[in-house]
This record gives C-alpha cells, sequence and structure tokens, in this order.
C-alpha cells in the first residue's frame, strides 16, 4: 500500500462524520476508507473517488443517521407530564393569580371569537356566486360641483352593447332592482282572493346564469326566457300557491304600469342575509323597457344595473380601460364615465369617493379586526406581568433544574406549556361562552351568526390560542430561564432594572390602548347623539307611511292608475282620522332615494356649471306632514287650483341660484316656466356625511307619487294606526295587505351601521378596561408586596399612612399618566379622521379627553385602592423582619 | 416461525456471513457478495441489513483491530448464531418444500 496518501472526497468524509451515529461511525468509516483504498488499487483513483461518494449518500437512510434533537435520551412524555403537574400545583398554589389570567384569556378569547364570527360572516356576503372571481358590477361615476358621484344605476343599453361589442364579455345582464322603486310596495295575487305584497324586481334573460341563486323548480337556463314569465322565491311561492310547485302557475301583478298575469317558470331557494341583492321575484327586463318608451334608451338615461362576467382569461384592468371611454363614444357630450368593481367587493368596498372606491363597510371589519388583535394582546400581557412578577417565588425551582442540569431551553419550554395549557383551557371556556351568548350577540350585531365548529375552525382557534399562549409565555420563558443559577439559589434577583422595566412599559402599553378606546368611545357617542338629536329640517317623530292599496276598477281593467280624484279622496278620509294630524302623497323615498336632475334653469344662469338639484314630489300638504318650514312664501295649498305648475325650493337651491327677492320670480323646469311660491328651510335627507343638496319640492297630485306619509298626534301610535289600516281596508280592494313602516325606524336604519359601532366599540372598551385592571390588580399586588419593608421603614421613621397612600398611588399613577400622554394625541388624530367622514359632526372638544383620561385615572385608583389603602394601614412590625 | 423469516436481501447476507466464517467484516461481506452475485452493494444497504439481522438476533457482532488502510479504524466483526442457523436452515426448508411441491402442481391440471 504505497499510496496511502491517496485520499477519499474530502467532502463527503466530513458529511459522513456529521451524520451518522457516533456507535457506528468508526467501524463504518473504516469500511468507507478500506473500500476505498481497494477500489483505488483495482479501478484507479478517480472511480474509486466516485464510489466513496456515492456510498456516503446511500448511507443517508435511517437506522444510520444519528438524531439531531440535543440530549435525546431525555423521555419526553415524562418531562411533559412534570410540566403539567408543576403548572397544576403552581395553579393550586397561586389561585389568584391563576384566576386573573384565566379571566382576563377567557374575555378576550370570546371577544375575539365574536369578532372573528362577525368578520367572517361580513366576508362571506355575496361570496357564494360561483362565478363570483369574474363577476363585475358596472358603476357610472357622474362629475357634479360637489364631487364625482358614484351609482350603482347605469345605461339601459349598457348590458347589451358590452356583449356585443367587447370580446372579453362572457354574459352580461341588466337589472331593475327592487330598491329602485323606493320602497313602493307591490302586491300579487294568486289570480284570486290571495294577495301578498312582494319586492319584485326586472332582470334580462342571462341573470340566473350569472348569479348562482339556487334553483330549486324549473329549467335554471330557460327561466326569463319569455317575456311573461316570472321566477320567484320558495317563500313567495308558498305564499301565493302554498307549495313549491308553483312553475306553470299563473300570478297576477296588480299594478297600472306592469300589471297582468305572468307565469312562474322557476323558483329559487330564498335569499338569505348573505346576499346584498334581496327580492320575492324576478320579472322580465322587456315589461319595464317597453313600459318606459324609447327616451329610456338614451345614453343620457342611467337606471338599470349592469353586471358582467368576464372571460376565464381576461383582463379586468383593460376592460376597464376600454369601459371608462365607452359613455363618450357614445354621446360625446356626455361627461359621465363607467368602471367595473369585481362583485364581491361591492359589500364591503362600498363607499366611493370621486370615483374611486375608497372603503366602506371594510374599515370596521379592519378597525375591529384591530380591536380583537389589542384586546388578546392586552390579557397576554397580563399573563406575561403575573409571570415574571412572580418570579421570586419560583427562583428556587428554576435554580434547582438548572443546577441538575436542565437547559435553558426546556425551562423556556416549561413555561410555554404553562401558559398553552392555560391559554386551552381558557379556550374551552370561552368557545362555551360563545355558544352562550350568540343569540344576544346576533341580535346586537343584526345577525343570523351560527356557530359552526367545522374542521377549519378548530384549526384556527386552536392555532389562535397557541399564538397567544406563546405570545403570553414568550417573555416569560426568556426572562425567567434567563436566571444565573447560584445567584437563583441564593434567592437573589437579577439586580438589572430590565424586568421592572419591562413590565412597566407593558403596562403603560395596557392603559394607552384602553385610554384610546375610552375617547373612542365617547366621540361615538357623541356623534351618534348628533345624528339622534340633529335637527333634520323635518320632523322624524310620529310619522308613518305606506304605499296605496289598489282599486277596484284597476283590478278589472288591470292598467289605470289611481286617479287624483281617488288619491284626494282617500287623503280626505285619512285627515278625518281620529289621531291624524295631517297625511300626504309622495314619491320615492325620504331617506337617502330621490330623483336628481339637471334640468333646472334659471336667468343668469352659469351654463358651465353642471347644476345638480334633487327632487322631491309630494301632494298638497307635505311640507306640513313632514314637519319642514317654510322660510319665505307658501306652501302648495288646495286653494289655489294652479299649484300644479308652481314650485318650492330650498335654501340651498336658492342660494345657488341667487334670486335675491325669488317669491313670484320664474324658473324653468324640463322646459316649463314655473313661479317660485315658497322658499322651505334646508332639510336633510341625505346621511350627515354628506351636505345638503339644492333641492326642490314638486306638487304631484296623481299616483306618481303613490305613497302616503301620516303625521299622527302623539301618543297612542297603536290605537292611530288600527283606525288608518281600517281606512285602509275599506277604501282599497280587500285582501291587499296594510303594511306600514315608522320614518323613525327607517332613520335608525339609515344609521344602523354607525349605531352597531357605536355599541361595538362600547362593549369592547369595557372588556379592555376590565381586562387592564384584572392585570393591574396582579401587578398590584406584586409590587406593594415588595415594597413592604420599605413602608415599614417609612413608618418607623415617621410616616403617617397617608404620606404613604400618596406614595403608592403616584407609583401607579405616573404610569397611568404616561399612557395618556402617547394614548391622548393617537386617540384626537384616530377621531378626527373618523369624524371627518360626517360632513355634520361634533367638534371634538378638550373635555372628551378629560373625561376619558379622568375616568381611566379613577377606575385605576378604585382597582388598586383597596390594596393599597389596606398595605398602607398594616402594623409597621409585622413586615421588619420580612427576608426579603 | 415469524421470528425465523427472513427476507431475501437478508438471507444472502446471512449466507455470507456463514460463508466467511470469522472473517466477515463490512469490507469483506461486501466483496464477497459482489464477487459471487456479481451484483452492485451499497454500504448503506448492508449496514442497515447487518444491524437488523444483529437485532433479530441472527448475528452478533465483535470488536476488532484497525489497520493503516482504515486509517486506524476498528472492524467489526459479525459471526452467525444459532438461533441465525436455524433461520437459513428454516428457510432452505421452506423452499425445498415449495420446490418439491412444484411437479405436482403443473401435472394436477386435467
Amino acid at each position: 500500500m504505497g499510496n496511502i496518501n491517496q485520499q477519499p472526497p474530502h467532502f463527503f468524509r466530513k458529511l459522513f462524520r456529521g451524520f451518522c451515529k457516533p456507535s457506528l461511525h468508526p467501524y463504518l468509516e473504516g469500511d468507507l476508507l478500506e473500500h476505498f483504498q481497494e477500489k483505488a488499487q483495482t479501478h484507479g483513483l478517480k472511480k474509486a473517488r466516485w464510489r466513496f461518494a456515492k456510498d456516503v449518500i446511500k448511507l443517508f437512510r435511517p437506522g444510520i443517521i444519528r438524531s439531531f434533537i440535543p440530549s435525546q435520551k431525555l423521555n419526553h412524555a415524562d418531562m411533559f407530564k412534570h410540566n403539567l403537574l408543576i403548572t397544576l400545583r403552581n395553579v393550586k398554589r397561586d389561585f389568584s393569580s391563576f384566576i386573573i389570567n384565566l379571566l382576563g384569556l377567557v374575555t378576550a378569547l370570546t371577544t375575539s371569537l365574536f369578532i372573528y364570527l362577525w368578520i367572517t360572516d361580513e366576508a362571506s356576503v355575496n361570496d357564494f356566486h360561483i362565478k363570483g372571481d369574474r363577476l363585475y358590477q358596472v358603476f357610472l361615476n357622474e362629475p357634479t360641483p360637489y364631487g364625482v358621484e358614484t351609482d350603482p344605476g347605469t345605461q339601459v343599453q349598457l348590458a347589451g352593447t358590452l356583449k356585443d361589442e367587447f370580446p372579453e364579455v362572457d354574459q352580461s345582464a341588466a337589472v331593475i332592482p327592487y330598491e329602485w322603486f323606493d320602497g313602493e310596495k307591490f302586491v300579487l295575487s294568486d289570480g284570486g282572493e290571495r294577495f301578498t305584497s312582494s319586492r319584485n324586481q326586472f332582470a334580462t334573460k342571462d341573470y340566473f346564469q350569472l348569479f348562482s341563486f339556487n334553483i330549486i323548480r324549473g329549467n335554471q337556463a330557460a327561466l326569463l326566457n319569455d317575456k311573461r314569465s316570472v321566477v320567484i322565491s320558495a317563500e313567495l311561492a308558498d305564499r301565493l300557491f302554498k307549495s313549491y310547485d308553483a312553475v306553470g302557475k299563473t300570478l297576477e301583478w296588480l299594478h297600472e304600469d306592469y300589471g297582468g298575469l305572468y307565469q312562474v317558470s322557476g323558483v329559487f331557494e330564498t335569499l338569505t342575509s348573505s346576499s346584498t341583492q334581496q327580492f320575492d321575484a324576478v320579472f322580465h327586463f322587456d315589461i319595464i323597457k317597453e313600459d318606459e318608451g324609447d327616451s329610456w334608451l338614451e345614453w343620457t338615461e342611467s337606471d338599470p344595473s349592469t353586471f358582467v362576467t368576464l372571460k376565464p382569461k381576461a383582463n379586468p384592468e383593460l376592460f376597464n380601460d376600454k369601459l371608462s371611454k365607452l359613455v363618450k363614444s357614445k354621446n360625446n357630450n356626455l361627461q359621465s364615465y363607467l368602471f367595473a368593481q369585481p362583485f364581491p367587493d361591492t359589500y364591503l368596498y362600498d363607499r366611493f369617493e370621486n370615483g374611486i372606491p375608497v372603503g366602506g363597510r371594510i374599515s370596521y371589519l379592519k378597525l375591529f379586526g384591530l380591536i380583537a388583535v389589542f384586546i388578546l394582546l392586552i390579557a397576554s400581557i397580563n399573563f406575561m406581568i403575573m409571570s415574571t412578577a412572580r418570579a421570586s417565588k419560583r427562583m428556587k425551582e428554576i435554580g434547582i433544574k438548572k443546577a441538575m442540569g436542565a437547559e435553558r431551553a426546556h425551562i423556556a419550554m416549561q413555561y410555554l406549556i404553562e401558559s398553552v395549557s392555560i391559554t386551552m383551557i381558557a379556550l374551552i371556556i370561552s368557545l362555551a361562552l360563545t355558544w352562550l351568548f350568540l343569540p344576544q350577540f346576533n341580535q346586537m350585531a343584526g345577525k343570523q351568526i351560527s356557530m359552526d365548529l367545522d374542521p377549519e375552525l378548530i384549526l384556527y382557534l386552536i392555532l389562535a390560542a397557541i399564538t397567544t399562549g406563546v405570545l403570553a409565555g414568550s417573555y416569560p420563558a426568556l426572562y425567567l430561564s434567563g436566571f444565573n443559577p447560584v445567584r437563583a439559589l441564593k434567592g437573589q434577583l437579577s439586580k438589572s432594572l430590565n424586568g421592572q422595566i419591562t413590565r412597566k412599559t407593558l403596562v403603560v402599553f395596557q392603559f394607552a390602548i384602553s385610554t384610546i378606546l375610552t375617547v373612542a368611545v365617547i366621540v361615538v357617542s357623541q356623534q351618534i347623539n348628533l345624528i339622534q338629536s340633529k335637527d333634520l329640517g323635518f320632523d322624524k317623530e310620529n310619522l308613518i307611511w305606506f304605499t296605496m292599496g289598489k282599486t277596484d276598477s284597476e283590478k278589472n281593467g288591470g292598467v289605470d292608475g289611481l286617479s287624483p280624484e281617488r288619491i284626494e279622496s282617500f287623503l280626505q278620509l285619512l285627515n278625518n282620522t281620529p289621531g291624524v294630524q295631517h297625511s300626504s302623497n309622495f314619491a320615492h323615498n325620504v331617506l337617502g332615494a330621490y330623483g336628481t336632475t339637471t334640468g333646472l334653469s334659471w336667468d343668469g344662469k352659469d351654463p358651465a356649471v353642471n347644476a345638480l338639484f334633487a327632487q322631491i314630489a309630494g301632494g298638497y300638504e307635505f311640507i306640513e306632514t313632514m314637519g319642514m318650514e317654510m322660510k319665505v312664501g307658501r306652501s302648495y295649498s288646495r286653494d289655489f287650483s294652479s299649484d300644479l305648475d308652481k314650485i318650492i325650493l330650498n335654501e340651498t337651491a336658492m342660494a345657488a341660484i341667487g334670486y335675491e327677492n325669488p317669491i313670484g320670480k320664474s324658473i324653468n323646469l324640463w322646459g316649463q316656466d314655473r313661479e317660485i311660491i315658497g322658499v322651505v328651510k334646508d332639510f336633510h335627507i341625505d346621511m350627515l356625511y354628506q351636505d345638503i343638496k339644492p333641492a326642490f319640492i314638486s306638487l304631484s297630485s296623481n299616483d306618481f307619487a303613490s305613497q302616503v306619509m301620516v303625521r299622527m298626534s302623539a301618543g297612542d301610535h297603536k290605537a292611530t294606526i288600527d283606525r288608518i289600516k281600517q281606512v285602509y281596508e275599506d277604501y282599497f280592494i280587500a285582501g291587499i295587505p296594510f303594511e306600514f313602516q315608522f320614518l323613525n325606524e327607517d332613520y335608525q336604519r339609515f344609521y344602523a351601521r354607525e349605531f352597531r359601532a357605536g355599541v361595538f366599540t362600547q362593549y369592547a372598551t369595557a372588556i379592555a378596561l376590565f381586562i387592564t385592571c384584572l392585570g393591574l390588580v396582579g401587578f398590584a399586588s406584586f409590587t406593594l408586596q415588595r415594597r413592604l419593608k420599605e413602608i415599614a421603614i417609612r413608618k418607623v421613621l415617621g410616616s403617617t399612612p397617608w404620606q404613604v397612600l400618596a406614595l403608592l398611588f403616584r407609583s401607579f399613577l405616573i404610569l397611568v399618566l404616561t399612557a395618556m400622554v402617547i394614548a391622548l394625541p393617537a386617540s384626537f388624530f384616530i377621531s378626527k379622521s373618523w369624524l371627518d367622514t360626517f360632513a355634520y359632526r361634533v367638534d371634538l372638544e378638550i373635555w372628551f379627553f378629560l373625561v376619558a383620561g379622568l375616568s381611566v385615572m379613577l377606575i385605576t385608583i378604585a382597582t388598586v385602592g383597596y390594596q393599597t389603602l389596606r398595605v398602607s394601614r398594616t402594623n409597621a412590625v409585622e413586615h421588619l423582619s420580612l427576608d426579603q | 416461525m415469524k421470528e425465523l423469516q427472513l427476507g431475501e436481501f437478508e438471507e444472502i447476507v446471512l449466507l455470507t456471513v456463514g460463508i466467511l466464517h470469522g472473517n466477515a467484516y463490512g469490507v469483506t461481506i461486501r466483496n464477497e457478495i459482489e464477487n459471487r452475485l456479481s451484483r452492485e452493494v451499497s454500504v448503506g444497504a448492508l449496514q442497515t441489513t447487518l444491524r437488523r439481522l444483529e437485532k433479530k438476533g441472527f448475528v452478533k457482532s465483535a470488536h476488532g483491530e484497525g489497520n493503516q488502510a482504515r486509517g486506524g479504524r476498528p472492524k467489526l466483526y459479525f459471526t452467525i448464531t444459532a438461533h441465525g442457523q436455524k433461520a437459513i436452515s428454516s428457510s432452505r426448508e421452506t423452499r425445498n418444500a415449495l420446490w418439491d411441491a412444484l411437479p405436482q402442481l403443473i401435472a394436477k391440471p386435467e
């Protein structure tokens, strides 16, 4: 063996040494080397090296590879059991802090669980449509003097044009949704005596191909093929025909424009709240299109909602780009432009600013998601503070373990197991609590969430619990496992201030968050107060409204509407009813939904300005019924026969027109001169997010204004409504249901989102404060414990209990004050950015912050007060002998 | 019976250990198999099989001397145990019985 210095590949030799079991290593390496030498002699060095490498790689298999887990000889199951036992013993020994930790974690987890359920429910709205990923809704942006207004109403021809002229469009549908009729009640019958109200909408043929409503009867592909066909909900089928098997049956719509007989071609499963499109029956689009006539087809008109599905590989950005130029290419005079938003986004991103979606519901989702995280964080911090504060009690345990050879990782693991097992217990309790309080939560949130424990949710929950547990246990684990064993055994805590400073920082952080939330509660409730008490320019109390029924002649002919005389005599009957002060017919919905027009012109109007006016159509007495006030002039009156071609403006409209003495002057509406007879004081019909728009009220005595608003005397509404119901049922066809709404309830619904946010914030803040205080109790009892000796010495040297009390309070209040310094400016900016979204808002006043700060401080004093008081009054002698 | 069962490669290794009789360690076993059966054997496959046989009690190992070619690393000698001998004979008997049955099986149809 002369050439012994022939060496096998160095890298592979090293590799082998790295992974081989120590017990096999010398023999195997010997074998490998011997093989190598042999091979080198018989086959040459190169082949031998190759073979060596190959052998090493093939040795990489179980049985040969060593374990890479350090100290593999430890029995993990036993250690795990030991750790759980220690956890249990600690729970027993220090039951109060266990309860504090548990209570905090349970509250936080329950709150987060509710918020999680709410967020997933909100996010699941509209996501049941199978083609959702390529389904778009087209919106119309209209530049106005008040910024770009975004409207779901688009051109009648748009759906067809998109399908014909845009190759990337797969299918399209135009829809006149039920909301378009502004609350008008439609009455259907089974052709006989069974009447029911229904939310009807019109849609083009492909509607049920774009959207995945569940068709339970009928042929999905041919639902709206025939003009006189109708698709109804299972619930409506049940109401009308007492059976879901309604296909082929005939129903009658009692309506002056769209009335007649229709044949049911399909039945869909009744819609749940996970669909934003809500309707009971879908009629063929051509019915309304033919009724509206040819002018409706102009590109200047905008009414139906338009939906498209793009072909699977189409580029939505290119589509949007082409879409934005479409209106101009059809009519060069128009300034409006279209854009498409993914349909599943329309629910969460429903606020537009200058024609761009800027959020809406999604901001509340994000906000409450953040609050959930913060509440979990506060509870985790409690755990951290409590475990590190109790460190002195467990120092000896750690010292002994380390002396016995425990590594830092083992002790860290022990604390992590402790925190994770407490979180798991908390999770189980909070699951039970969530299940228990779900009905109350649903009521508060206006939802029908059910808690289905599907595997995914369980996985998330366990992940969340482990994350929270690890988060809560991480700092104590690091801090406690870092003790020097010798010093720990002697009972000396590390001299560094690190632990204390970290604890104080954490407390400050908790208080900062609680303070921010407290300010939020005050600001939101003030704004809600403003919404509730704001002088709207009309009196929303004591008002009900409903849609007029149908009279007999109409049922027979099915075409003529209510004549002005019939409306007038019905209103007379109403006005003679005891408890009714005023009544009037009107069109549209008073809140939010109203017509707008640019068709108003006057002397000196700047032709460049695209002046947009809101139009309110009401009958005689409309202004009196609503409780609006005239600024100058008079309101419409039956005493003047020619009031139909007069006009009344609001103050903002008057300012826009700029006449000094408007009464008697004339103004041109849709090519007809009208005399201004009065100016009404400004009133709010939009949400308070928006400025008051210029508006005019026109007189409408015919069935264009087919809703009735009734002002009742305050007091016994029920009796009055019963009498109105009687008048209604006597006057109209018997059997047509009398369904009314309180305007005040509409108003509450209008702001449901804000009110809900208000309630949510209140609960979240109460919970955050509660958990923070829990932590504070633990923190205080620990701090006080450590200062017993100091207090005893002070007392011996002559301090009065009051001085001691002041001293102790000072140490807590300093923390709270530091938190305020951070929190108050932060809350100022957060509140301001929320309030800025309202056109009418409360001003941020200094007392909001003072009250928030003071209440947090009072809560602190109340929380630590008893403990502190007790400590300051203890007998000094008792604690002087303490050996700490 | 089950504890006497052998896999194909296990059987080869066990027989080779027997053949080498007292001089069986990693290198010789491998060379023997490669020479006799002309198939390539990797150290990994051989070593895991040897460990398995040892665990089952068919072979036992003993620490031996090292030499220069091995970089001074000791050899690990394997010898076949009584239990191991039983296992190969049992395996042989099973096969013989099967072979004996084969002509009858062929003759059986009709």
